[in-house]
């Protein structure tokens, strides 16, 4: 099912089950447009701040919580109740998305708390022509080298996967019919394929955390992973 | 002993694979934001696998997608229960997590200041539907939850914090002031937790090398600025403002 059908639907049943909380329809509901809330939340975006616009994006971790806190947010009761069933949903949930994000950037100190409002019309909006900063620009400049590396020393079937795989996103179905190969082929070489990115990683020192955590300790680990493991119920 | 000395190396090889199961991908990402050394090594390799399949830092991976929808479902599955269902038959994977937890600390429920400033057991219904808990880290042992009646941690520790809030209560500002600190802010942040099942806010506050005394302030608002603003005892309706005093001595 195309995840924009799941809500709103021209069945009301649906939206009747959605705003009950039938955990069925809202794991499909989320499962349906998750991958766009997180496409959504991983793009640059533009802050209006009172010196000019600066360009942000979330972090890999902060995606996460940006991802998590949108759904929790959005599948509350009220929330759900909030929800007329008429709008597209993916609207409604990229709204409660790009608030979530700006209240992550302020917590983080990403932005400052007086340069952002919740509102869209005064706080962050995508602005396409907002580009990176410097040290951005050079951080990607680093990471294409490295992956321009491990491309080239790749044997010539393993660099034919990779760019039909991922530079031209072809399915793993019309990838093994291009190269020959069955799909459990093709879908065993790509896992051997990532193993060896990650092991190229490690081996340029790619991986490497930085040495002294600023505030870390490992009693506070221990305090997170109780908590974490209260709060998820696993 | 210490209780847990693992990181996540085989996790992170895993998630590079793409066969990380929905709890594993839980438990990655939860060690990932508590582990500093974790938590860049997964944004480097995200980072790099972001480039290596879509050509630049800014787009997920289909993998990467994967695991942050694995990662979140429960959590949006339990916001979206009614809460006196959810207190009233917490499942046992639940009660085994604060089992386990109450094996590292006990529970503070802080009362707002204006109901008094008292600290109360866990499991009551508490009006101002917001709780603190206050960590003491000292290195090299085990974390320390701090009690109402001994709120002491040694000179030089950190103070961590978990907070928890139900609707309309979404944002949380700290601040540990007194004992010769500059009294700066932390937050806002938004709350993921609710009473019961508080989650940690990153952050963590060292405390000043010498004896004496500070104090925890938490504010808590319905947005980022009323939260703020309570911190600053602005009048803002609506907040909850919890106090903690935190005695600094070395421990006998």
């Amino acid at each position: 099912m195309d995840g924009r059908d799941v809500l709103p639907g021209s069945d009301r049943a649906v939206l009747q089950a959605f705003r009950e909380g039938d955990r069925a329809t809202l794991t499909r509901v989320y499962r349906a447009y998750s991958p766009e809330v997180v496409r959504y939340l991983a793009r640059r975006f533009s802050v209006r701040s009172g010196s000019g616009v600066d360009s942000v994006s979330l972090g890999a971790l902060d995606l996460d919580a940006a991802h998590q806190e949108t759904f929790v947010r959005a599948f509350r009761p009220a929330m759900r109740q909030a929800y007329d069933g008429v709008r597209p949903y993916l609207g409604f949930l990229l709204t409660i998305a790009r608030s979530t994000a700006v209240d992550l950037l302020r917590a983080s100190g990403r932005v400052a708390r007086e340069a952002v409002r919740l509102d869209e019309s005064s706080g962050v909006a995508q602005l396409p022509e907002a580009g990176p900063d410097p040290e951005e620009r050079v951080l990607e400049s680093e990471v294409r080298v490295l992956v321009r590396q491990f491309l080239d020393g790749l044997p010539e079937e393993g660099r034919a996967l990779a760019r039909l795989r991922f530079m031209e996103g072809l399915s793993q179905e019309v990838a093994a019919a291009q190269l020959q190969l069955t799909r459990g082929e093709v879908r065993v070489r790509e896992r051997h394929l990532r193993t060896r990115f990650t092991e190229h990683l490690r081996a340029r020192g790619w991986l490497e955390a930085p040495p002294v955590p600023r505030h870390a300790t490992d009693a506070l680990l221990v305090a997170f992973i109780a908590l974490c493991g209260m709060g998820s119920g696993i | 002993m210490r209780w847990f000395d693992g990181h996540v190396d085989g996790l992170l090889s895993r998630w590079a694979e793409g066969t990380l199961s929905p709890r594993q991908s839980a438990r990655l990402l939860r060690h990932a934001h508590a582990c500093e050394r974790c938590g860049a090594r997964y944004e480097r390799l995200v980072r790099a696998s972001r480039m290596l399949e879509r050509g630049d830092l800014h787009t997920p991976t289909a993998i990467e997608e994967g695991v942050l929808a694995d990662a979140g479902l429960e959590a949006a599955l339990a916001a979206a229960a009614p809460e006196v269902e959810r207190f009233r038959w917490p499942s046992l994977a639940l009660t085994t997590g604060m089992l386990a937890a109450l094996c590292l600390a006990a529970l503070v429920l802080v009362r707002p200041g204006d109901l008094g400033g008292e600290w109360q057991s866990r499991g009551v219904e508490r009006p101002s539907g917001a709780v603190l808990r206050v960590f003491c880290a000292v290195r090299q042992q085990p974390l320390r939850e701090l009690e109402p009646s001994q709120g002491t941690c040694p000179p030089g520790a950190m103070l961590a914090f978990a907070v928890g809030a139900r609707a309309p209560l979404s944002h949380v500002a700290v601040a540990v002031r007194g004992g010769g600190l500059q009294g700066s802010t932390e937050g806002p942040f938004a709350i993921l937790g609710r009473p019961g099942a508080e989650q940690p806010l990153e952050t963590t506050v060292p405390l000043p090398q010498t004896p004496g005394q500070v104090e925890v302030v938490a504010a808590f608002g319905d947005s980022p600025r009323a939260a703020l603003g309570a911190l600053r005892e602005e009048d803002t309706p609506g907040t909850v403002v919890l106090h903690l005093p935190v005695l600094i001595k070395v421990a006998p």
